[in-house]
């Protein structure tokens, strides 16, 4: 029966919340493990795998295993548009400051867009950062990232897992536009402790597994930087730019979690996050840090119990509890401002599986409590005056439910399911907007939105190495971040679908080709979606406006947008040298009745081209090499075309809404791993990686300035920069 | 020589590496540049300039051609037409020379067509001094020992809506400072309104070290000027736009095409100041 599965995951896919057959994936993935971390060198490894039948904890012992051969061919199988990263990936990504990144791996691997130097955020198809749902181990992670974005807040000891979706997103996912990416950990109970870490000049990291019985382990990690303190001073002193390194940011991060097998077949997960950022950008400071520094947290933690009923039947069920605060404070032309907010969602979650030879049967439903605190905005200029968005806690809550099948008729897969949701805007709220000031009381509904999401994909098998996909789908978001900043800080202004602000939603047409070649040692892939967006927001005359009326819904607009392009992605996926390729074109429109005069514009994340390229090579079984080099058109921006003075004050002649477009973004990043002679029974390996490798100055910022002396002033257009040329080594530990 | 500091000042840097962008001028065309205001029991002054490309190096010479010397400026007030006079300099403002009446003063509640012909273009505008509301009272709060901060209580006039330019000129000062912000931007207040006085000195004022704040016992000269709401518009416009002031600033968000109530190719505000001075003892 176990074989017979197995050949399943090998036809389905491979990738689904815990149920059933996760467990078989776990298993599967347990297998990888040893065999992957064998082939690091690794001696020994205890596997524990929770296998249906509850068979006790295995010892594998492997003295050497070549991993070569052929290389599956999920990419052509795979019920999604989708891509599933395994651990076995995982450890095969590229190294940069000693960590394997596979979140930031997403955004080098097709249909994704770095918003530029310094911002973190995924911007997937057209879609805005705020729209990926970001799933750790079921729980909703609101930033996802560190040192604006050099690091995911994602430990990568722990990720077992992670399964991302641009398109064809099956119906247990939902709440958010563009995408999802959900992680998880590898909830294995080893034989005997484990301990990995790396030590390095930007960071160091430690992560320890601990079984306290063979039904029982727990597992924490802690990660933090100190470039502040080590790294930008040694780069200030061997002559880089001030202007680079007098910025500051540091990080740190703290996981626990326990994986226990409470009954036969029921298991109880349970994870904790938090994490906190601390920068300071020279250029929006004063000289006094501590009046101008920000600072960002998440906190996270939840519970899962899984039972699996018998070979056909399975059930999940999960409750957590997500919170995100921001404390975001600068100095802009001689003004203190200030930026705050706090929210945290509540959910619980019950998924049912069902599972035979053609279908995979999955129904559920999901209700989440959120509270948005009132953003609390300050500015000296405005008298000040600290402003609320309306004072009012936002309270609401969204029900959902969902049901899918993934049915395999001869050489047709399709996964079609219908997600509802109900979304409701309850009391206690005063309603600052209305002449009376109308107040709803606790739990009042004070405006509901129901909505529907059909969601179809299909896969046709041309044959084992070819398939064409196609998928439609409707989304709909209820919880939005606003940005404010233009650089890469999550300074978000939370607004939640309300009484005034409608939820965003969208339809999305995606199709693409997939072929193999040489045994599947080469993928290609070749796809194109259409994207049509409603109700996007925008704030009216910036958020400096908000500084001065004090109610962010009177500042915002909403609008409609579109987006569309081709994504091709070459990859090898095996031997001695892989890597992939990834190009996008794309075009991304929005229109807003109040802005451009009413006609459409490019979205600011508008990229035309989009270019990654990720080598590796393995040099012998003790050195390997990995580059990445990326490109892409710079973002859209709004520039003035001319000045001029009125009332002593200078004033700026826009152009056409974001009609000019910065330089383009690249850079190359080279990394060396050397693995080392075992001692003492430690496996370890040194990484030698250097960031940015020919230290170009990409801007995250453009901006007006003015050069000269008091006779002669020239104002021109000036780039600020961040992240200069960072090399770092790393010692990589595993014991 | 100020009017260059205040360039500099009205366009803090943040100093950062630099180097030269490939601009593209594609967007712009030349416009004539139009200040001109009619004040209470005061003569009109209208300031004309050219816009100026944002790649042009702009010196003394530069700033120099873009002043408007040569133009004939008329202003009407349905009965009486006065050609103004130009070749006035004030060293205080940008661009410092202007055109005046020498006869026509305004009025509340009058309305005052304003003609310019520059380069066989002709240019119009009309506005209306509006009627002022009146200043209930001051009150001073104790920051420390010596500093305050003031308060104006104001009666908004709900039906004759209108904003409110104050400028400050305390005892060591020559000439008055505007605070940054309008009163009543949004036109939205009504009844007795509190306002905190903000001023905002420029770097090379006396009074900079006092920054927002007023010293006690000192005597101070409150201008409020009320406005009408075109002129609302467009000053609230160019003061995000100059707070701003960036093209991709570091905050994300729309900039309102500005308003002007200038005909084409002309740009700028023609509007009427119902002005009324106070002096203030800080307490």
């Amino acid at each position: 029966m176990k074989q017979k599965l197995n050949n399943m995951l090998l036809l389905k896919k491979v990738v689904l919340s815990i149920d059933y057959k996760s467990y078989l994936f776990r298993w599967f993935l347990t297998t990888l493990l040893v065999i992957v971390n064998f082939s690091s060198s690794l001696s020994q490894v205890v596997s524990s795998a929770d296998s249906l039948n509850n068979a006790s904890s295995k010892n594998i012992q492997i003295k050497e295993i070549q991993v070569d051969g052929r290389y599956e061919n999920k990419n052509i199988t795979e019920g999604s548009n989708g891509l599933s990263i395994s651990i076995k990936d995982i450890k095969q990504l590229p190294k940069f400051i000693g960590e394997s990144d596979p979140y930031k791996a997403l955004q080098y691997m097709g249909g994704v867009s770095q918003a530029g130097e310094a911002n973190s955020g995924l911007y997937v198809r057209g879609g805005n950062n705020d729209q990926n749902l970001i799933l750790f181990n079921g729980i909703q992670i609101f930033n996802p990232t560190h040192v604006m974005g050099m690091f995911s807040i994602f430990n990568p000891d722990l990720i077992g897992q992670l399964q991302f979706y641009k398109s064809g997103i099956p119906a247990e996912y939902g709440s958010k536009l563009s995408s999802v990416v959900d992680l998880k950990t590898t909830n294995v109970i080893p034989e005997k402790i484990t301990l990995d870490g790396s030590i390095g000049f930007i960071s160091t990291r430690i992560a320890c597994t601990i079984p306290l019985s063979d039904k029982l382990s727990i597992y924490s990690s802690i990660r933090g930087s100190y470039i502040g303190i080590f790294i930008l001073p040694i780069l200030s002193e061997v002559g880089v730019s001030k202007s680079l390194t007098s910025n500051k940011f540091d990080f740190y991060d703290i996981n626990g979690g326990f994986s226990s097998k409470i009954a036969k077949r029921t298991f109880l997960n349970g994870t904790f996050y938090t994490g906190n950022d601390i920068i300071q950008i020279r250029d929006y400071s004063k000289s006094n840090f501590s009046s101008t520094h920000s600072s960002w947290s998440n906190l996270a933690y939840g519970l899962q119990l899984n039972h699996v009923f018998n070979e056909n039947w399975s059930m999940s069920h999960g409750i957590n509890n997500s919170n995100f605060s921001l404390n975001a404070k600068f100095n802009w032309f001689n003004s203190d401002k200030s930026i705050s907010n706090h929210f945290g969602i509540i959910t619980y979650h019950s998924n049912f599986s069902f599972i035979n030879d053609n279908h995979h049967l999955k129904f559920g439903v999901e209700i989440s409590k959120n509270n948005i605190y009132p953003n609390k905005i300050s500015s000296d200029s405005t008298m000040g005056i600290t402003v609320n968005s309306n004072s009012n806690i936002i309270q609401s809550v969204l029900l959902s439910s969902y049901i899918r099948d993934e049915l395999t008729i001869n050489k047709w897969l399709f996964n079609i399911g219908i997600r509802t949701n109900y979304y409701c805007h309850l009391g206690p709220f005063t309603d600052y907007q209305s002449s009376e000031k109308k107040y709803y009381q606790t739990n009042q509904i004070i405006k509901s939105y129901p909505s529907i999401e059909p969601r179809i994909f299909a896969r046709y098998l041309v044959n084992n190495s070819t398939s064409l996909k196609i998928s439609i789908s409707r989304h709909n978001q209820f919880l939005n971040q606003v940005p404010v900043f233009s650089l890469g800080l999550p300074a978000d202004i939370q607004v939640p679908a309300s009484y005034y602000v409608q939820p965003q939603s969208m339809w999305q047409y995606s199709t693409g080709i997939f072929k193999n070649l040489v045994d599947n040692t080469y993928e290609i892939s070749l796809e194109t979606y259409y994207k049509s967006f409603e109700n996007q927001l925008e704030f009216k005359n910036g958020i400096e406006s908000t500084f001065s009326n004090g109610n962010i819904e009177k500042s915002l607009l909403l609008g409609k947008g579109w987006a569309y392009g081709s994504e091709l992605k070459v990859r090898k996926a095996i031997g001695q040298l892989s890597g992939w390729i990834s190009y996008n074109l794309a075009w991304n429109y929005r229109k807003f009745a109040e802005l451009n005069y009413g006609n459409p514009f490019f979205a600011r994340n508008d990229r035309r081209h989009d270019l990654s390229i990720i080598l590796m090579y393995k040099l012998n079984e003790k050195i390997s090499f990995t580059s990445l080099f990326v490109y892409a058109t710079g973002n859209r921006i709004n520039l003035p075309v001319s000045w001029f003075i009125v009332d002593n004050v200078s004033v700026l002649e826009y152009d056409r809404y974001n009609s000019s477009i910065m330089e383009p973004y690249h850079r190359l990043d080279l990394s060396m791993n050397y693995k080392l002679n075992d001692w003492r029974g430690i496996k370890s390996e040194l990484n030698f990686s250097i960031y940015n490798v020919y230290n170009h100055a990409n801007p995250f910022q453009i901006y007006l300035g003015s050069s000269g002396d008091k006779d002669n002033v020239n104002m021109e257009v000036k780039k600020a920069y961040l992240l200069p040329i960072i090399p770092s080594i790393s010692w990589i530990f595993h014991f | 020589m100020k009017i260059n500091r205040l360039i500099l000042l009205s366009c803090i840097l943040i100093n950062s590496c630099q180097s030269e962008f490939n601009y593209d001028l594609k967007g712009y065309t030349q416009k004539i540049i139009v200040e001109g205001y009619i004040s209470t029991n005061d003569y009109a002054k209208v300031y004309l300039s050219l816009n100026i490309p944002l790649s042009q190096k702009f010196d003394s010479l530069q700033m120099i051609k873009n002043f408007i010397s040569v133009a004939k400026v008329s202003i009407s007030d349905g009965v009486n037409t006065e050609i103004l006079t130009g070749g006035y300099v004030d060293k205080k403002h940008y661009p410092p020379f202007y055109y005046a009446t020498t006869d026509l003063k305004g009025k509340e509640g009058s309305t005052y067509n304003l003609t310019i012909e520059y380069a066989g273009y002709t240019l119009r505008s009309t506005t209306t001094i509006p009627y002022s509301d009146s200043v209930n009272y001051f009150t001073s709060t104790a920051i420390n020992d010596s500093m305050r901060s003031l308060k104006m209580n104001i009666n908004v006039n709900s039906i004759n809506k209108g904003s409110y330019k104050v400028y400050t000129q305390k005892s060591i000062d020559n000439k008055y400072y505007p605070t940054p912000f309008l009163f009543n931007p949004n036109l939205t207040q009504s009844g007795p309104v509190e306002y905190v006085i903000n001023p905002k000195p420029a770097e090379n004022a006396k009074s900079f070290k006092q920054s927002n704040l007023f010293k006690k016992d000192d005597e101070v000269k409150i201008q409020v000027n009320k406005i009408d709401s075109i002129a609302t518009a467009f000053f609230r416009g160019i003061s995000i736009g100059s707070n701003n002031g960036l093209g991709s600033d570091i905050f994300i968000g729309q900039k309102d095409a500005l308003i002007s109530n200038i005909s084409s190719p002309g740009f700028g505000i023609w509007y009427g100041r119902a002005t009324k001075t106070y002096s203030v003892k800080i307490k």
